[in-house]
C-alpha cells in the first residue's frame, strides 16, 4: 500500500509540472495563431526529402505569422503513396496538416501514368499545391569500369556497366533509362533497392557501377566517400544552368549531345522533362485559401532569408528556387497537365519495357 | 589519433556537452522504458533541438539518448513482459519469468552490469574495426545479406523452442504473412483482403506486442494477485550483479556477437537480441539451465548484445554514409546539418567527433547502469502492487505504443489478433519469437533475393564461398536442433 | 497443474493442417503474378506447404508431440501456469478479452482521449471493486501521460472517433 502511495504521489507532481509546462492557448488575428502544423514527409527520416523538409519547418517557425507549433510527421511507404492517400482521405481539411512532399512521382502517375497500379487514390487535380522548389539530381559513374572510366566517351566502350534503380514504374529510373536510350548507352538494369542508402551501399560493393540521386545525396555522401577518392565520377545534372560543384558532370542535354552527336529530341525526351521532379508543400482538398496565403507568404520571404539561404546551400548543394505564386506553380505542372494520351501510351509502354529489361517479365 | 581521441573526452566533458549527455540519459531512460517508444522516436524529437547546438553537445545529447535505452527497456520487458523496444524482445524470455519469481532485482542487477559491459565493449569494437571492417562490409552483397535473413531465421525457429519442426514452421508463416501489400518489384498489392490497411504491410511493434504482452496481461487478470507469484523477494541485485560477473565469457561473447551483427545495414538491431539468446541456449552446457523459467544467463546475453550492438550500427553510417536503420539514417541527418560529412572525412580531418561519438557512448552506458542500480529496488516493488492496478496501466502502454505504428484503428486490429495467436500458441507451446523475427525480415530477405537473382542469375548460390559457407551454417544449425531434440526425447 | 490437454491437442493438429492450407492457398493465389513478384510466396509457400503436412502427419502417426504438463512448451517461451479446465479462469479469461476489445470499441465511439481513462477508471472501480482515490489519481495519471507525452511532446494523431463526428463536434 505504502508503494502505491508512492506512486501515485508521484504521478501528481509530475500531472501538475506537464499542466504548468503547456503553453496557454489562444486564438487571435493570424491564420496559425496558437495552432499546430503538421508537415507529412513522404519518405523515411534521414532521406533527402526529409533533410530538406526539417530545414523548412525549422526556419518557417519564423516567416510563419502567429508563431504556430509546427511538427515534422514521417509517413513513408509505397515510393510515397502512402502519404499521399493519406493526406487526400484521411488529414484534416483545416489547414492544420500538410504535406512536404516529393510528390512529383505521384503527379506523373496521375496525369502520365496508371495511378490505380500503384494503388494511388488521391485524385492530384483536387489536391492544391502549396509551394514546388524544383529538386536537381546527379548521376555518376564507377571509375572501376571494364574497360576504366576516364571519360564520358568511355561510357558507350563498356561492357559491364550496370544500373541500379527501384522499381521500373518510378521516375527515378525512368529518368535515367530515358537519358542513356538517347544516348544510345547499353547497360544491364537491377531493380529492387530501397532509397538512395540501399543504392549507396550496392554502389560500393560493386554491385551496382552506376547512381544517381538529387544533389544532397551527392554532394553529402557519394562525391566525400566515392568521387574525391577517384573511384567516381558524376556523368550528368537535371539542369540547363552550368553548377561547377558538379563538375566534370555536364547538364543533361550535353550529355546526350556529347554521346549521340545530336541535340535530343522526340518522345522520349519529353519524357525525361516531364520526369522532373520537385519538393512540394500540399494541401489536402479544402483548406481555407487564408492557410495556402499565409504558407505562401512565409516561403517566399524565407527564400530571402540569408540564414536559410545558407543552410539550404551547405545542405542541399544549390540555391532553392521557389515557387510560391499560383502562376508559377502552374507553369512547373505544364508537362504533367498538357502531355495528352499518346505520352501517357508511350510511358505505359516504356515501364513495361524496364520491366522486361529488369528480368521481371 | 590519440590526440583526437583525448580532445574529444575534453569536449564530452566540458560543461554545456556533459550536461547535454546527462539529460539524453534521462531522456533514453524515458524512451527505452515506455513501450512502443524508441530511441528512434527520441532521435526524431531531439533533432530539431540539436540544431543549435555545437557538434559535441549535439552528440553528447543524441548519442546519450540513443546508448542507453537498451539499458532502460530492460525495466518493463522483466517488470511486465512487455518489450520496451525491440532490442530486448528476448529478454522478456527469462527476464519476466525472474519477476514472477520475486528475483526482478536480480534480473535487473545482471542486466544493467552487463549492458554497460557490452555498451563499452561494442564502443572499443567500434574503434577496433574502422580499418578491418570496410572490406569486410563490402564483401557482402544482396546474395549474402539474403542468407544471413535466412540464417537468422533458422537459428531462432530452430533454437528458441523444443520443436525446431514447428519453430521453423511458424517463421515461415510469418515470413508468408510479411508479404501482405505491394510487392517490392512490381507494386503489384499481395494478400490484401480489400483492406487498404494491409497495403503497407504488417507493422512491426503492434505484433510483437500482441504476441508477447497480451497473453501475459490475460494471464495476470486470471491468475489475479501480483505480478510476482512468490509473497517474498528472492534474490536480489547484488546476486545479479555477481551472476553477471561469473558469467563474464558468456557477455563478452554477447557482446562481440552484438556489435559484429548491429553492423549489418537494415538486420542487426531488429535480430542481435534473439541471436544472441540462441547462442546462450546453444552453448549451454550446464544441465540445469532451465531457459525460458527464469535462467538469469537468457537475460544476459541479449542485454549484453543489444548494448554493443548500438557500436556496431555507427560503423556503416559513419564510415560509409550508409545508415543500418531509420534511427541511424536521422544521426546521419544530424551529422549533415552540422556540415560533417560521412566516410573519410570523420575517419581523418573529423576523427574528434567519431571519437566524440565513442566516449558519449562509453560514459552514457555506465552512468545509466549505476544510476538504474541505485532505483532497481524500488523498480523491484513494481511487482508486488496487485494485478488489478497495474493491468490497466500495461494495457493502455500497449496500446498506446501500438498505436504509434501507423495511428491507424487498423494496429489495434493487428494487436489484438495477434495477441489471440499469441494466446493459443503458449498454451500449445509453439515458440513465439520467429514469428516476430519472420515479420521483420520477411521484406528485407526478399528485397536481397530479388536483387541476388536480377544482378547474378542463380549462379551466386554456388559461386560466392560466403554464401556457401552461410548455407552450410544454416544447415548445421537445423541438424544441431534436431539432434539435440531428438536426444531429449530419448533422455526421457 | 497437472491438466490433461487431451482434446486440445486435436486442436492443435487441426491449427497446423490449417497452416498447410494457408501456405497451399498463397500458392494458388501467387500463379499470376510477374514471376519476380511470385517468387518469394512461392518459395515459402511451397517451403511452409511440405513441412506443415509433415508435421500434420507425424503428429497424426505418433499422437501428437503435445506439450507434457509443465512443459515450457520450447527453452524461449513463457510457461503459462494457468489451469484454464476450471469455469471460473474461463470466465475470468473471458472477461479481461471483452475488456480488450472494449478498449477498441471505445476508442471506435469516443476516441481514444476519452475511451483510453474511461477504460482505465471503469476497470479499476467497477472491474476490480479498487477505492475512489486510487481509482480516480490512477485515471488522472494516465490522462496526465496521454497528453502529456503522447499529444505535447510526440504529437500523435488522434483517432476522432465516430460519435464526434457525426454529431460534427471537433473535439481533438
Amino acid at each position: 500500500m505504502k508503494s502505491t502511495l508512492h506512486v501515485l504521489s508521484t504521478c501528481a507532481v509530475l500531472v501538475l509540472a506537464l499542466l504548468l509546462a503547456t503553453p496557454a492557448m489562444a486564438a487571435d488575428k493570424p491564420f496559425y495563431q496558437g495552432k499546430t502544423l503538421r508537415l507529412v514527409i513522404d519518405f523515411s527520416a534521414g532521406g533527402p526529402t526529409d533533410i530538406e523538409c526539417r530545414i523548412y519547418a525549422r526556419h518557417l517557425k519564423k516567416h510563419l505569422k502567429g508563431d504556430p507549433t509546427i511538427v515534422v510527421m514521417s509517413k513513408p511507404g509505397g515510393g510515397g503513396t502512402l502519404a499521399m492517400n493519406w493526406i487526400y482521405e484521411r488529414a484534416r481539411r483545416n489547414g492544420t496538416v500538410m504535406g512536404c512532399q516529393t510528390a512529383s512521382g505521384r503527379y506523373q502517375e496521375w496525369f502520365v501514368g496508371d495511378p490505380k497500379s500503384v494503388g494511388l487514390r488521391a485524385n492530384m487535380e483536387e489536391i492544391i499545391p502549396v509551394m514546388f522548389t524544383p529538386v536537381v539530381s546527379v548521376g555518376v559513374v564507377s571509375t572501376k569500369l571494364d574497360p576504366p572510366y576516364k571519360q564520358l566517351g568511355d561510357l558507350k566502350k563498356a561492357k559491364n556497366l550496370t544500373v541500379g534503380g527501384f522499381r521500373a514504374d518510378s521516375s527515378k529510373d525512368l529518368k535515367f533509362r530515358a537519358l542513356f536510350d538517347l544516348a544510345s548507352v547499353k547497360y544491364k538494369y537491377v531493380t529492387g533497392y530501397q532509397g538512395s542508402a540501399g543504392l549507396l551501399s550496392a554502389f560500393l560493393r560493386d554491385e551496382i557501377n552506376y547512381v544517381d540521386g538529387s544533389t544532397p545525396f551527392y554532394l553529402t555522401r557519394v562525391k566525400p566517400i566515392a568521387v574525391d577518392k577517384g573511384e567516381a565520377s558524376p556523368l550528368w545534372y537535371g539542369s540547363d544552368e552550368n553548377i561547377p560543384a558538379i563538375a566534370p558532370g555536364v547538364p543533361a542535354r550535353d550529355f546526350v549531345k556529347q554521346l549521340s552527336g545530336k541535340d535530343p529530341e522526340g518522345p522520349l525526351w519529353q519524357l525525361f522533362q516531364i520526369l522532373s521532379s520537385y519538393r512540394q508543400i500540399l494541401a489536402p482538398p479544402g483548406v481555407p485559401q487564408a492557410a495556402v496565403d499565409a504558407m505562401r507568404t512565409a516561403f517566399a520571404s524565407m527564400s530571402k532569408d540569408p540564414e536559410f539561404l545558407a543552410e539550404y546551400k551547405k545542405t542541399v548543394g544549390i540555391e532553392p528556387q521557389m515557387l510560391t505564386t499560383p502562376k508559377g506553380i502552374e507553369n512547373a505542372m505544364k508537362p504533367w497537365t498538357t502531355a495528352g494520351d499518346e505520352m501517357k501510351q508511350f510511358r505505359l509502354k516504356y515501364v513495361e519495357q524496364g520491366r522486361k529489361q529488369a528480368g521481371s517479365k | 589519433m590519440l590526440e583526437a581521441a583525448h580532445q574529444a573526452l575534453l569536449g564530452i566533458l566540458s560543461w554545456p556537452a556533459f550536461g547535454y549527455l546527462l539529460l539524453g540519459v534521462g531522456l533514453g531512460v524515458f524512451f527505452g522504458m515506455v513501450p512502443g517508444l524508441s530511441g528512434l522516436s527520441g532521435m526524431a524529437i531531439l533533432l530539431p533541438f540539436t540544431f543549435d547546438l555545437g557538434p559535441y553537445e549535439a552528440m553528447a545529447l543524441l548519442m546519450g539518448m540513443y546508448a542507453i535505452t537498451s539499458t532502460a527497456d530492460t525495466i518493463s520487458s522483466v517488470l511486465l513482459g512487455v518489450p520496451g523496444t525491440a532490442g530486448s524482445q528476448a529478454t522478456i524470455m527469462d527476464g519476466y519469468p525472474l519477476a514472477k519469481k520475486g528475483e526482478a532485482a536480480r534480473a535487473f542487477g545482471a542486466a544493467y552490469t552487463v549492458s554497460a559491459f557490452g555498451g563499452v565493449v561494442g564502443a572499443v569494437l567500434l574503434v577496433l574495426s574502422i580499418p578491418i571492417l570496410s572490406p569486410l562490409v563490402l564483401s557482402f552483397g544482396a546474395p549474402e545479406f539474403f542468407l544471413l535473413g535466412v540464417l537468422g531465421m533458422a537459428m531462432v525457429g530452430a533454437l528458441s523452442g523444443n520443436a525446431p519442426a514447428k519453430g521453423i514452421l511458424v517463421g515461415l508463416f510469418a515470413l508468408q504473412l510479411s508479404m501482405m501489400g505491394y510487392s517490392p518489384q512490381d507494386g503489384i498489392p499481395r494478400y490484401w483482403f480489400n483492406t487498404p490497411y494491409l497495403l503497407e504491410g504488417l507493422p512491426i511493434v503492434p505484433c510483437v506486442l500482441g504476441l508477447f504482452s497480451l497473453p501475459e496481461v490475460v494471464e495476470l487478470a486470471v491468475r489475479r494477485g501480483t505480478l510476482a507469484e512468490v509473497p517474498e523477494m528472492g534474490k536480489g541485485m547484488w546476486d545479479g550483479v555477481r551472476d553477471a560477473l561469473r558469467n563474464w565469457w558468456l557477455a563478452l561473447r554477447c557482446a562481440v556477437i552484438g556489435a559484429y551483427v548491429g553492423f549489418i545495414p537494415g538486420l542487426g538491431a531488429s535480430i542481435v537480441d534473439w541471436v544472441a539468446y540462441g547462442h546462450a541456449v546453444q552453448s549451454n552446457k550446464d544441465p540445469e539451465a532451465e531457459f525460458g523459467k527464469g535462467e538469469i544467463r537468457g537475460v544476459i546475453a541479449p542485454e549484453s548484445a543489444n548494448n554493443a550492438m548500438k557500436g556496431g550500427s555507427l560503423i556503416p553510417t559513419i564510415a560509409f554514409g550508409v545508415p543500418g536503420s531509420a534511427t541511424m539514417a536521422i544521426l546521419l541527418g544530424a551529422f549533415l546539418i552540422h556540415g560533417i560529412y560521412p566516410g573519410p572525412e570523420l575517419l581523418s580531418t573529423r576523427l574528434d567527433v567519431t571519437f566524440s561519438v565513442i566516449w558519449a557512448l562509453v560514459i552514457a552506458n555506465i552512468i545509466t547502469a549505476v544510476v538504474l542500480m541505485g532505483c532497481t529496488n524500488q523498480l523491484a516493488k513494481v511487482t508486488t502492487i496487485r494485478g488489478s492496478l497495474i493491468i490497466p496501466i500495461i494495457l493502455v502502454l500497449v496500446f498506446m505504443g501500438s498505436w504509434m505504428a501507423t495511428q491507424d484503428l487498423g494496429d489495434w486490429v493487428v494487436l489484438v489478433s495477434a495477441g489471440a495467436l499469441g494466446y493459443l500458441m503458449k498454451r500449445w507451446g509453439w515458440p513465439r519469437p520467429p514469428i516476430a523475427l519472420g515479420i521483420v525480415l520477411g521484406p528485407i530477405m526478399e528485397r536481397y533475393l530479388d536483387i541476388a537473382v536480377s544482378r547474378y542469375g542463380w549462379s551466386w548460390v554456388w559461386q560466392r564461398p560466403i554464401v556457401i559457407i552461410l548455407i552450410l551454417v544454416t544447415l548445421a544449425t537445423v541438424f544441431y536442433a534436431t539432434r539435440s531434440q531428438s536426444r531429449q526425447q530419448q533422455a526421457e | 497443474m497437472a491438466t490433461p490437454r487431451i482434446r486440445e491437442h486435436y486442436v492443435e493438429s487441426l491449427f497446423i493442417l490449417l497452416l498447410a492450407v494457408i501456405f497451399a492457398a498463397a500458392v494458388f493465389t501467387a500463379r499470376g503474378w510477374p514471376w519476380k513478384t511470385a517468387l518469394f510466396p512461392m518459395l515459402i509457400g511451397v517451403a511452409g506447404c511440405i513441412i506443415a503436412a509433415a508435421l500434420a502427419l507425424w503428429t497424426g502417426v505418433k499422437g501428437g508431440e503435445a506439450p507434457t504438463p509443465g512443459d515450457t512448451g520450447g527453452a524461449a517461451d513463457i510457461f503459462l501456469d494457468v489451469n484454464l479446465r476450471s469455469g471460473e479462469a474461463l470466465v475470468r479469461t473471458a472477461v479481461i478479452a471483452l475488456w480488450i476489445l472494449g478498449i477498441i470499441a471505445g476508442t471506435w465511439l469516443l476516441g481514444q482521449m476519452i475511451a483510453l481513462p474511461l477504460f482505465v477508471f471503469l476497470y479499476l472501480k467497477l472491474g476490480s471493486g479498487e477505492s475512489w482515490p486510487i481509482s480516480v489519481g490512477l485515471t488522472v495519471c494516465i490522462i496526465a501521460f496521454l497528453y502529456g507525452v503522447f499529444d505535447q511532446v510526440i504529437h500523435a494523431s488522434w483517432y476522432e472517433g465516430e460519435l464526434w463526428r457525426a454529431l460534427g463536434i471537433e473535439m481533438f
